[in-house]
């Protein structure tokens, strides 16, 4: 059984006709890394939102199961149940994401106090403990510490110290190192798959680095104006990738994008794939939307055109 | 002669024991028609280097030689912002929401290139516009009617506007997504070519640097470590920290990722720098020299320098 399987979802921002994802599904195995890429506005992040039970208010989940464990937490009324004790997540931005009127050991005891009925003293000192646990040195200093007393990586490891207090199953973690620089990225990528041997949690890993894909998971999601357009393992995203988008994805960091092609953005309005537009093997029946199909073992593939070349 | 020669160049920000010298003695030049890249991390002073050639910091000691004169304390003067624009990094925040495109490009055209014929702006205008690749109808939008990578057009058309030298490129495509990151280089590249501008490129983002620059210098808390032709650099960098820097890039080729360098701990603050060489904490080649004694760019083959004992 998968740790997580999110099937369906719908997620449709109120008052507009078009939804902003589109049956999309992903699912992570125990100990497995699911990359979830795109560019802007591709909608990974508000899958991983939907997940979680956070989408912002406005926005609704009109459709879809989230299963963790075989669980349903997807309610009747287009809410998630939110499991704390289950599901942990890593933002972004880790100075904006923590307290700042809190001291980092504070906040993490508090996380703990509110999954495990235990006192005060004893959470702060688990909390002293996770703070070595994700390589800081002199953790009992920095758990005093403010979050502006601290560096991005700083903040990122209190970040991972404080997804991880309560030994989630799994781990969603949103561009986890886009803020930082590419020699404290290294470090926290060491880190979260040093983590992941160890308590043996899934995580959902979203990018849009396909450099950090390749360096960091075992399977891949790529996402395009709300659907899902490709599933495969990353050994075929970088040798045998068969959607024109991931291909195209791929070629934008391999090679140089002329720069007379036109970019166009997403067209929500779009009932069929909506890479349609820009597709250059975009024939009439792609005015439909077309189903992910499972064409190997572990590949699945959303898209009509037949697919022989390689890239 | 050399288009930009930079030497010995300080900027220290505050007194006393709050101090931080964010750039300290850099010796740095730049060619006509170059493109120079900049890589550091975050708060290596590579921002600070690149405001202060556009007069938005004033430095505290050094000489900045622009075609041979020196122009510190001139960098305000109209005739030296003529010859060097810049284009900063989030393109939305640095263009006036308020200004059509057009008004955005007129505006350097009527301050620094000292043309008051408006029937010629206009003709400057179209044509900039044409060469960053968008079309006349731009001209009447806003910039909250362009998406990104069109707003990081606008951008660079204005710092042209001004027929430049030299452009300040700090971090100009690192809001963007990959495939437009792709195109403005591109884009950049073409530019080039036509109007034999130099680049000074600043960026932590190396695969970018890669694609676009001829030279690469890598900065560390406010130094050059290394400087080098691009090509070379990346094959044989020879600074333990420049080492560093590429090998945590994340790479799609498996075979790049058998030797990862990851660097000990955090670099120190500014404000407490050790005696001696400042990469010394988070080095493997270490000595005792390097705790006592600072190194200096030093010549390791033709245009490759490096600031570090262990090479020299």
């Amino acid at each position: 059984m998968s740790l997580l399987r999110a099937t369906g979802l719908n997620v449709e921002v109120t008052g507009s006709p078009y939804p902003i994802l589109r049956e999309v599904e992903f699912s992570v195995e125990p100990g497995e890394i699911l990359a979830l890429v795109g560019e802007s506005g591709s909608g990974k992040t508000m899958a991983a939102l939907a997940v979680m039970g956070l989408l912002p208010f406005g926005i609704d989940m009109t459709a879809g199961e989230v299963q963790l464990e075989g669980r349903n937490l997807a309610r009747s009324d287009g809410t998630v149940e939110r499991d704390a004790s289950q599901i942990s997540m890593i933002f972004q931005n880790p100075v904006g994401a923590l307290n700042p009127t809190m001291r980092v050991g504070s906040q993490i005891a508090r996380a703990i106090q509110f999954n495990q009925q235990i006192g005060r003293s004893t959470a702060l000192q688990t909390a002293i403990e996770m703070i070595g646990h994700v390589g800081i040195p002199g953790p009992e200093r920095v758990a005093r510490s403010y979050p502006h007393q601290l560096s991005g990586g700083m903040c990122q490891r209190i970040m991972i110290a404080l997804a991880i207090s309560c030994r989630p199953r799994l781990l969603i973690a949103d561009e986890p190192t886009t803020a930082l620089d590419v020699t404290v990225q290294a470090q926290i990528f060491e880190l979260i798959k040093a983590l992941v041997e160890e308590i043996g949690c899934g995580v959902v890993f979203i990018t849009h680095d396909l450099g950090a894909v390749a360096e960091m998971a075992d399977r891949v999601t790529v996402m395009y104006g709300g659907q899902v357009m490709e599933e495969l393992p990353v050994v075929e995203l970088l040798n045998d990738p068969k959607h024109p988008y991931t291909r195209y994805l791929l070629e934008s960091v391999i090679r140089e994008v002329d720069h007379r092609i036109e970019d166009i953005g997403v067209d929500f309005a779009l009932t069929g794939c909506r890479f349609g537009h820009r597709c250059l093997l975009a024939h009439d029946s792609c005015n439909e939307y077309p189903a992910l199909e499972e064409i190997s073992p572990g590949h699945r593939l959303s898209c009509f055109a037949e697919i022989t070349e390689a890239p | 002669m050399t288009l930009l020669d930079i030497q010995d160049l300080h900027k220290t920000f505050g007194r006393g024991a709050d101090a931080i010298p964010a750039v300290r003695g850099v010796d740095l030049q730049l060619e006509r028609g170059e493109t120079l890249g900049l890589v550091g991390e975050s708060g290596c002073g590579k921002t600070t280097l690149g405001r202060i050639l556009v007069g938005l910091n004033v430095p505290t000691s050094g000489r900045v030689l622009f075609d041979g004169q020196d122009v510190v304390g001139r960098l305000n003067e109209s005739q030296y912002r003529a010859r060097v624009q810049m284009v900063f990094q989030h393109p939305q925040a640095s263009l006036n929401p308020r200004f059509r495109v057009a008004s955005t490009l007129s505006e350097p055209a009527k301050l620094l290139a000292a043309n008051s014929d408006s029937e010629k702006i206009s003709e400057a205008i179209a044509e900039t516009l044409r060469l960053v690749g968008l079309g006349q109808e731009y001209l009447t939008r806003k910039p909250g009617q362009l998406s990104g990578g069109q707003q990081q057009r606008v951008a660079i058309a204005r710092a042209l506007m001004s027929a430049p030298d030299l452009i300040v490129l700090d971090e100009p495509t690192s809001s963007l997504d990959q495939s437009i990151r792709s195109r403005i280089i591109s884009l950049l590249k073409d530019i080039q070519e036509t109007k034999a501008v130099a680049y000074l490129f600043i960026s932590h983002d190396l695969s970018t640097v890669r694609k676009i620059a001829h030279r690469v210098a890598v900065m560390y808390l406010g130094r050059i470590v290394e400087v080098s032709e691009t090509n070379e650099l990346f094959d044989d960098p020879k600074h333990p920290y420049t080492k560093a820097l590429l090998s945590a890039v994340p790479s799609l080729d498996s075979n790049d990722r058998s030797e990862r360098i990851i660097l000990r701990g955090e670099t120190p603050s500014p404000t407490e720098l050790p005696v001696g060489c400042s990469f010394q904490d988070r080095c493997d080649l270490v000595h005792d020299r390097c705790r006592t004694q600072r190194p200096e760019l030093a010549e390791v083959g033709p245009s490759h320098q490096v600031e570090c004992f262990a090479t020299q």
